[in-house]
């Protein structure tokens, strides 16, 4: 029978993929979220419902420390 | 052509009707024709764009007085050596009886039904007997589509058209929640999947089709808001009665024939010294062939502003006449000439009338003063005189109310601000109007006054006593606005218009007096803006960060924290870019391109960076038992165009999570 699972699927490029994977892999086992890799080049994957939300908290969050602001 | 409404919120619920019985393997026979030539994709007059013109007409007892129509069927010819085993599908889109047909197709379906190759064969043949059956249609992601017709225009009337029915169902009935009467009213129907109804009832309307039976299915529509698009429009759309009553100002009438196309010009002075109606196929004539659409347009047009009354006659089929009151004040206007009900005051020197720049820059100054308040409200002294809640109700769409901090602008707010000033003008003159009912004043002496006000010349004193009350207060209004210049002398007042004004009923399109632009932006991102105005100021921190300001110059810089900012608010990198284009500074504005392409390129490359990941909400399957199985799933999900990804070696399939359900559902039907 055929088996399904509520998710949220993610296109990006593989750069982002990179930072989703580490992101996954920096949280205790309990709490990671990415339950499949979809392509090879990791630039689809399959991720639980919850963590839209926290990656792109995640994703802001290194933008920014990468920009400089001139204090005003 | 977009024809446009007044404000028309709709909200649909829509219950899916009666399954037809028959969706057995069962071909009937019947004949088939095709019509035109084959030459041609469709009848231009219909299905070219429906189910890629593969259309037909079908005989009176499919089309079952209307309800057959948007039907689908699989029809396939018996001549072996000629016709494909699978034959075409089409969907009925007219009815039509041929010579023991059931259907016309167009020239394409047609073609479609032979073997490739062998189109010619069949279509010589010109009847051919073939076998149909009917299909459940498919049309991806939608269970029902139906619009509004244009002929909705009018307030009084709404009619809607059934454009794609999934499924095998037809559509019986449509009916309208009345909420006074707390019944469902039926619509009329009054050609094939066209419902109508005189006088609906306003606000939101509910609509159900087809007697209530097993199989409901609710589906809601998004709101629907339908907006005049300039003046002539609004015009066009007041009910029959103000309509007919506008008319009697000999420059309304003007007005309306400066703003016709000018296919529709011609035809209102060619029919105005004439009495009789003109039979309709006579002035089809007056086109050539390749003008059928410039002058259905122009008869639509003319019609929809009541300028040409349709009269049906069975014998002589239709014709047209000119509006009498129209016609005569048309009439009295090319022999006399334009007379304004008032005249300009004598210049002696009682009066000193301002320059035209002075003028020029009066309206300005009154109209920024104006957009100021509007966006900062609550801050400042208030500026003008414009009550608070007339502000109010412009604000109504741009400021969003927040508790804690004060209002907000909206990201309407901001694309407002960044719009050219004609269209501002004119969205709060819109505004202005619609509220006028509120304020018991009505509209259509509203539009007769802007009218006539348009038709003023700008830069002379016209005496206040000559206007009425309402003409008065209207006048006050408008004074702040930076529509005409009010002054006093010692005996009389009176107002001189403005070029804002006068421009009032010109269209949209051609805009005469372009501002003059006043940014210069730089490669290093660096942006100089010579202006001195406050209002230019708070549009340049919408976008970017402001530097310094000096007299005449305000010196900013575009970055990306800036544009973030923006981004934030809801304005696209198009809307920025297009303003900087349009206000460049005349010396820029010579060079191509007038903004440096890498600033354009950058501001473009940080609007995609916000857009690198994409999520969608979706579900994963797996385990399917067989390949087959896989394979439809496959083809379901993407005909309903929710397929994210698939895999077919592993049979793994991601589905997007509105189509789940379906989904579901189409697994339990294969599994059995």
């Amino acid at each position: 029978m055929v088996n399904s699972i509520k998710g949220v699927f993610i296109s990006c490029d593989v750069p982002m993929a990179q930072f989703i994977a580490h992101l996954n892999n920096s949280l205790p086992a309990s709490q990671k979220f990415i339950i499949q890799v979809l392509k090879l080049d990791t630039t689809s994957m399959f991720v639980k419902p919850y963590a839209e939300e926290m990656i792109r908290d995640a994703v802001i969050k290194f933008r920014d420390e990468n920009s400089y602001a001139k204090a005003n | 052509m977009k024809h446009s409404h007044v404000l028309l919120l709709l909200f649909v619920q829509v219950i899916v009707l009666l399954p037809l019985l028959c969706l057995s393997d069962d071909f009937v026979n019947s004949r088939a024709t095709y019509y035109g030539s084959p030459d041609c994709k469709a009848n231009p007059q219909f299905g070219r764009d429906i189910n890629n013109g593969e259309v037909s007409g079908v005989s009176w007892r499919l089309w079952n007085n209307g309800t057959g129509c948007g039907a689908c069927y699989q029809v396939r010819c018996k001549i072996p050596p000629h016709c494909s085993e699978e034959g075409v599908y089409v969907v009925a889109t007219d009815s039509g009886e041929g010579d023991g047909t059931d259907f016309i197709l167009s020239p394409k379906a047609y073609g479609r039904m032979a073997r490739p190759g062998t189109e010619n064969q069949l279509y010589s043949f010109g009847v051919v007997n073939v076998e149909y059956q009917r299909i459940p249609c498919r049309y991806a992601g939608y269970n029902l589509v139906y619009k509004i017709h244009e002929k909705s225009y009018n307030p009084h009337y709404l009619a809607i058209l059934v454009l794609y029915v999934g499924g095998v169902n037809d559509i019986l009935a449509v009916e309208v929640w009345q909420e006074d009467c707390k019944e469902w009213r039926r619509m009329r129907r009054v050609f094939g999947a066209v419902h109508d109804l005189q006088n609906p009832p306003r606000g939101t309307l509910t609509l159900r089709t087809g007697p209530v039976s097993k199989g409901i299915q609710l589906v809601k529509m998004p709101q629907v808001k339908i907006i005049a698009k300039n003046f002539m429009d609004m015009v066009a759309s007041l009910p029959a009665i103000k309509l007919d009553k506008l008319y009697n100002n000999v420059f309304i009438c003007e007005a309306i024939l400066r703003s016709l196309p000018p296919l529709a010009k011609k035809y209102v002075l060619q029919m105005l010294y004439i009495d009789v109606p003109v039979p309709a196929t006579m002035m089809e004539e007056w086109v050539l062939a390749d003008g059928a659409s410039k002058h259905r347009v122009a008869i639509d047009r003319l019609i929809q502003l009541r300028i040409f009354s349709e009269i049906s006659d069975r014998k002589r089929g239709t014709s047209y006449s000119l509006n009498p009151t129209f016609q005569n004040n048309l009439q009295k206007h090319i022999i006399s000439g334009g007379v304004l009900p008032r005249e300009p005051m004598n210049s002696d020197n009682a009066i000193k009338l301002p320059s035209l720049q002075e003028l020029e820059t009066y309206a300005l100054k009154q109209w920024e003063c104006f957009l100021l308040q509007l966006i900062n409200s609550g801050q400042g002294e208030k500026l003008t005189g414009i009550s608070s809640s007339m502000m109010r109700i412009f604000q109504r769409g741009l400021l969003s109310q927040r508790d804690k901090d004060g209002p907000r602008l909206t990201e309407s707010g901001f694309q407002f601000l960044l719009m050219d000033t004609n269209a501002q003008l004119w969205y709060i003159i819109r505004e202005y109007i619609l509220n006028a009912e509120e304020r018991d004043v009505d509209p259509a002496d509203l539009i007769s006054f802007l009218l006539e006000l348009s038709f003023h010349v700008t830069g002379q004193a016209y005496n206040l006593n000559t206007l009425t009350e309402v003409q008065n207060n209207t006048l006050k209004d408008l004074a702040d606005l930076g529509l005409v210049k009010l002054q006093q002398g010692r005996k009389d007042s009176w107002f001189i218009p403005t070029k804002l004004a006068t421009n009032l009923s010109v269209s949209l399109a051609d805009s005469s007096a372009r501002k003059e632009g006043f940014v210069v932006m730089e490669t290093n991102f660096r942006m100089y803006a010579y202006s001195t105005s406050k209002l230019q100021c708070e549009i340049l921190r919408l976008f970017a960060r402001i530097e310094y300001q000096l007299p005449n110059l305000i010196a900013c810089a575009i970055t990306k924290e800036s544009l973030y900012n923006a981004f934030d608010n809801g304005i696209t990198s198009d809307q920025i870019i297009t303003f900087l284009q349009q206000n460049s500074h005349p010396r820029c504005a010579d060079r191509v391109p007038s903004i440096p392409e890498n600033v354009t390129d950058q501001i473009r490359l940080w609007e995609t960076d916000l857009q690198r990941i994409e999520m969608t909400q979706a579900h994963f399957y797996d385990e399917f038992p067989s390949k087959d199985v896989f394979e439809a799933a496959c083809d379901f999900a993407r005909e309903w165009r929710g397929l994210l990804w698939e895999d077919s070696k592993r049979m793994r399939l991601v589905v997007k999570s509105e189509v789940h359900n379906q989904m579901r559902e189409f697994l339990h039907t294969q599994s059995k």
